[in-house]
């Protein structure tokens, strides 16, 4: 395969703004050629040093996704994407065998450094794990040995495939079957790392399990896979992070991520998603199409997703939970806020199968400048799910008077003793209110923090502390200079 | 008030000298009607209909009250439709009603283009045995200053199933814009279905909107308050669904229309 | 009146009454008194025949047609019909159901039981007025929805203006001045006495000796851990108030 140094890349791209984590890191890197086709699957797989199974289950999904269309159905337009003119696999050049920090390219330690992340062990952050992706390969996994104490594995997906067949293949694609949709298809054929994480029966994670992504190759799409399963009576917790350069293209992003949750288990999943938005003309930035899906497999079991979705030219993403133990508890926390020419569609789905079982979901949407801001959400009660009930609230912001809010809940009941209740709402950030504050000795991005702050409250509350902060402090970075 | 009427289409003009108001009735063609309602004229209209096709115009201030109960008949089929275009500071008050049958569909359309117009959208579906309706209302706010209030309930008995997706559209322009709609449900039968798409599309910043929809059944706590007071269990489910229909019934404002609705819906 | 024979009753799967015994004569007024968590309101939806409560073992009996019934297979209707009431402790809201067709429902519902002729709309408008002037409610009330937003107040005098439509023999008045004001309570209680009789029975449920001064009873229990602790005269209540429930309980 060709080498594909990225040396002649300028970070010098006009219009990104705020986008502090815009640059571009000069690596060499080990790319696959564009273009998808079976040999460059296989040229994956091989990387992955993959079992056989694996290659055929990609292969399989190849073939679906060939005869699949890309969906079209949401909010808003985009141009089309020429799936040939990707590029698959990018990853750093390193020694074989990666065994140890130091034998990390110094230039991918310092890029996560930059981010906040450090990676070598005795720097690592006190209380969470990292698990750090640069382009198509996992690069560093901190704190790994103290949780191997545990019985807990937290590793890239890939070495899970090599060390843990016997998971992997009974879990992979069991709550997003690679026919589920066209992205996930295309994920479950080309998809290159990602965390894998198992919580052993009555073990609470002690500490914050995290992967951050960062897209850095030009032309390279990422197609990250994450599993995580909390066997009988575990809890865990696992924050996503994620960034991207500044570049005048836009980059594909198609994730999967799958959760699972055995009986009186509890995952907890929490994401502050800032990729590269693209400028204020809307030039550049991430497409994020991306499945996200849960499985409240045993009884008494619980899912709970938080997403604060601030980055991204387009957004397409409904993390949803299937509710089948009895008793078991989905919930869904959310907080998109689009800017300039962004567009987001996201929500989620909640499917209640078993009995007892309880659904809530709070999405807050904030829109300005000329972005489009839509929550689309399907709570659907199957005709055994006796005395489920669902809480839905949905409330929109609108900053300006180009933007819009939308609200697209979609609600299915076939069961007569089950209850569901959604509200919506659209307010704005007005130009008085802020006044309002300002005459009250706060500045104006105090002022407009303070309302943001406040609309968005009961998701942050739900947010890890550190991630919470960080949620806040990127809001009022992209919404500075949105209130006239 | 003027009249023409063909085979095909009925065309009613209200203008101010009709005054004092009457009750129009509609007649049930399976074909079209137009209703006309001059500048600051006022007029009741109420129909039992089936297919049907109904076109409002309302002029600067005129005011209608249209009152549409459809029947399809047990196991029947049918299709109505409703558009509605408003001029300034002219009020609606729109409501529907059904039994539902095999597939009864209904689609109402209101376009608020003038500033100050009111409209007042409901319906009612008292569905039973294994009835269907489906109700699909679009409430399009293209001037500023507008107002609409949606209210949509159904009973769902049995294996019955009821329907209803209602989008809120506000324009860029229709600042001020209020829209408020809610759907609520009550599932009496063991294998009653709803499905509720209440959709809010919002392009102008100083407006209020929300929508809602709720699903439910009937409380046991409240069944048991009526039992303890004596009454049997089946009348005291019959009371409460009354009682639940009550508001939406109140929503007609002609008395002799709301008497003989909740007459043949057998709520009085 | 009513007979509760070594009661075992649950909710939720817990027990809450264990071995209650008690027995209400035609005439008398019995308070039952407890702290909180005794029993009380369970024992008082046992006996109007809540679903969510089982009776586990022991029986409760009342007189139907001059007969000790047991009541235990009776819905919470029949046992309406038969003579029974329970003023609610939290009287149940019921949203777009005016008070005054409930209330007819449930009178022609009872009457009709007992051959009484249903009342027309009309004459019922007549009978149901002169029960409000006693219970000094306006005339309001009975156009509202049933307890939907009234006052604590207007909540408890709903259902003692219930009480005085249906006339039942046996009533349970489950912690009836829970809410109530020195002036409602002196209502409330004025409208309870003036349904006394020497043919029917009380049980008045309560926390406070407060309510005792304005309805004498004649019979006090001590409810405690889902049993009668002690039984004594109207003495007991008052020593209760001044000595509290820790010196019967050790």
């Amino acid at each position: 395969m060709a080498d594909h140094p990225t040396k002649d890349e300028t970070a010098d791209v006009k219009g990104a703004g705020d986008y502090k984590y815009g640059f571009i890191t000069d690596v060499d890197a080990d790319t696959a050629p564009k273009g998808l086709n079976e040999g460059i699957i296989a040229f994956i797989s091989a990387k992955k040093n993959e079992p056989l199974f694996m290659l055929n289950r990609r292969l399989e999904a190849y073939r679906r996704w060939q005869v699949m269309k890309e969906p079209h159905w949401a909010n808003f337009q985009y141009a089309p994407i020429d799936y040939q003119d990707l590029c698959y696999y990018s990853a750093p050049k390193k020694k074989a065998g990666l065994s140890s920090m130091e034998e990390v390219d110094q230039e991918v330690v310092k890029t996560f450094e930059k981010l906040g992340i450090p990676l070598g062990e005795q720097k690592r952050l006190a209380g969470v794990a990292v698990d750090a992706v640069f382009d198509s390969v996992s690069v560093g996994t901190t704190h790994q040995k103290d949780l191997e104490k545990l019985g807990i594995i937290f590793c890239p997906i890939s070495e899970a495939v090599r060390s843990r067949p016997d998971l992997i293949e009974k879990y992979l694609g069991s709550v997003v079957p690679a026919g589920d949709n066209f992205f996930a298809a295309l994920n479950a054929a080309v998809f290159t790392d990602g965390s894998f994480c198992y919580i052993p029966p009555g073990v609470r994670c002690p500490v914050e399990l995290s992967t951050y992504f960062r897209i850095n190759a030009k032309g390279t799409g990422q197609f990250e896979r994450t599993l995580i399963i909390a066997d009988k009576g575990a809890y865990v917790s696992y924050l996503e992070g994620c960034t991207a350069p500044v570049r005048d293209e836009n980059q594909l992003h198609a994730a999967v991520v799958e959760l699972i949750a055995l009986d009186d288990a509890e995952i907890k999943y929490s994401t502050v998603q800032n990729w590269y938005a693209g400028d204020k003309n809307g030039k550049g930035g991430i497409y994020n199409f991306v499945t996200k899906r849960g499985k409240c497999l045993g009884v008494r079991s619980k899912i709970a997703w938080t997403q604060v979705e601030a980055g991204s030219a387009i957004t397409w993403k409904y993390p949803g939970c299937i509710l089948m133990g009895d008793d078991s508890v989905g919930e869904f926390y959310s907080v998109a806020l689009t800017n300039n020419r962004m567009d987001a569609d996201t929500g989620t789905k909640m499917i209640h199968i078993g009995k007892n079982t309880r659904s809530t979901i709070i999405a807050k949407g904030i829109s300005s400048d000329q972005a489009h801001n839509s929550y689309r959400g399907l709570v659907k009660i199957m005709p055994g799910a006796t005395h489920a009930r669902n809480f839905s609230q949905c409330d929109s912001m609108l900053v300006g008077n180009n933007c819009s809010a939308n609200t697209f809940p979609d609600i299915q009941v076939q069961n007569n003793t089950a209850t569901v209740e959604h509200e919506a709402t659209t307010s704005r950030i007005s130009a008085e209110q802020i006044f309002y504050l300002q005459s009250r000795g706060l500045n104006k991005e105090e002022a407009v923090a303070l309302v943001i702050n406040g609309f968005c409250k009961e998701v942050f509350r739900t947010l890890p502390l550190e991630f919470a902060v960080e949620a806040v402090r990127l809001l009022e970075m992209k919404l500075e200079n949105s209130v006239g | 008030m003027t009249v023409e009427s063909t085979d095909k289409q009925q065309m009613f003009r209200i203008s101010r000298r009709s005054m004092p108001m009457a009750v129009v009735r509609l007649v049930d063609h399976g074909a079209s009607a137009v209703i006309h309602v001059e500048a600051g004229a006022e007029a009741v209209v109420a129909g039992i209909l089936s297919d049907s096709s109904v076109e409002v115009i309302l002029e600067e201030g005129a005011k209608l009250e249209l009152v549409r109960v459809v029947e399809a008949g047990p196991g029947g089929s049918c299709a109505s439709r409703l558009v509605v275009t408003q001029a300034k500071d002219s009020v609606l008050r729109s409501f529907y009603v059904t039994h539902g049958g095999r597939m009864v569909s209904d689609d109402l359309s209101v376009t608020m283009a003038g500033e100050g117009a009111e409209a007042f959208i409901n319906g009612l579906h008292d569905l039973s045995g294994s009835e269907r309706a489906d109700s699909h209302t679009h409430v399009d706010h293209a001037a500023p200053s507008t107002t609409s209030n949606q209210l949509y309930k159904s009973i769902v008995r049995d294996q019955a199933c009821s329907g209803f997706l209602g989008r809120i559209l506000v324009r860029r322009d229709a600042q001020l814009t209020r829209a408020y709609q809610l759907s609520k449900n009550m599932i009496v039968g063991a294998a009653g279905r709803v499905e509720a798409r209440p959709q809010l599309e919002i392009f102008a910043d100083d407006v209020k909107c929300s929508h809602g929809a709720a699903i439910g059944q009937i409380d046991e706590e409240q069944i048991f308050y009526l039992q303890a007071r004596g009454i049997a269990r089946a009348a005291a489910v019959d009371l409460l669904v009354r009682g639940f229909l009550q508001d939406v019934l109140g929503q007609i404002r002609h008395d002799g229309l709301r008497t003989e609705v909740g007459q043949r819906l057998g709520l009085l | 009146m009513l007979k509760i024979k070594d009661l075992y009753a649950s909710v939720n799967g817990n027990q809450i009454l264990k071995g209650l015994n008690l027995e209400v004569n035609a005439g008398e007024v019995h308070a039952v008194m407890g702290p909180n968590g005794s029993g009380k309101s369970t024992f008082s939806k046992v006996i109007a025949g809540h679903p969510q409560y089982s009776i586990d073992s022991g029986c409760v009996e009342l007189e139907i047609n001059g007969q000790m019934t047991d009541i235990k297979g009776m819905t919470p209707d029949e046992r309406a019909r038969e003579g029974f009431f329970l003023a609610f402790q939290y009287p149940v809201e019921i949203p777009g159901v005016p008070t005054s067709e409930f209330l007819r429902a449930a009178y022609n519902a009872v009457g009709r039981h007992h051959g009484i002729e249903a009342l027309d709309p009309i004459d019922f408008d007549a009978f149901i007025r002169t029960r409000m002037k006693v219970l000094q409610m306006d005339n309001k009330y009975i156009d509202r929805a049933v307890n939907v937003d009234f006052s604590g107040g207007e909540k408890k005098r709903n259902e003692i203006l219930q009480m005085a439509v249906l006339n039942p023999r046996m009533a349970i008045l489950d912690e009836t001045d829970s809410g109530l004001d020195v002036d409602s309570m002196k209502i409330v209680a004025h409208g309870v006495n003036s349904l006394r009789t020497r043919h029917n029975a009380m049980v008045v449920i309560t926390h406070y000796q407060r309510l005792l001064d304005y309805i004498k009873p004649d019979i006090v229990h001590i409810l405690y851990n889902g049993r009668i602790i002690k039984t004594g005269g109207p003495g007991l209540a008052l020593e209760v108030e001044n000595k509290g429930y820790d010196w019967l309980i050790k």
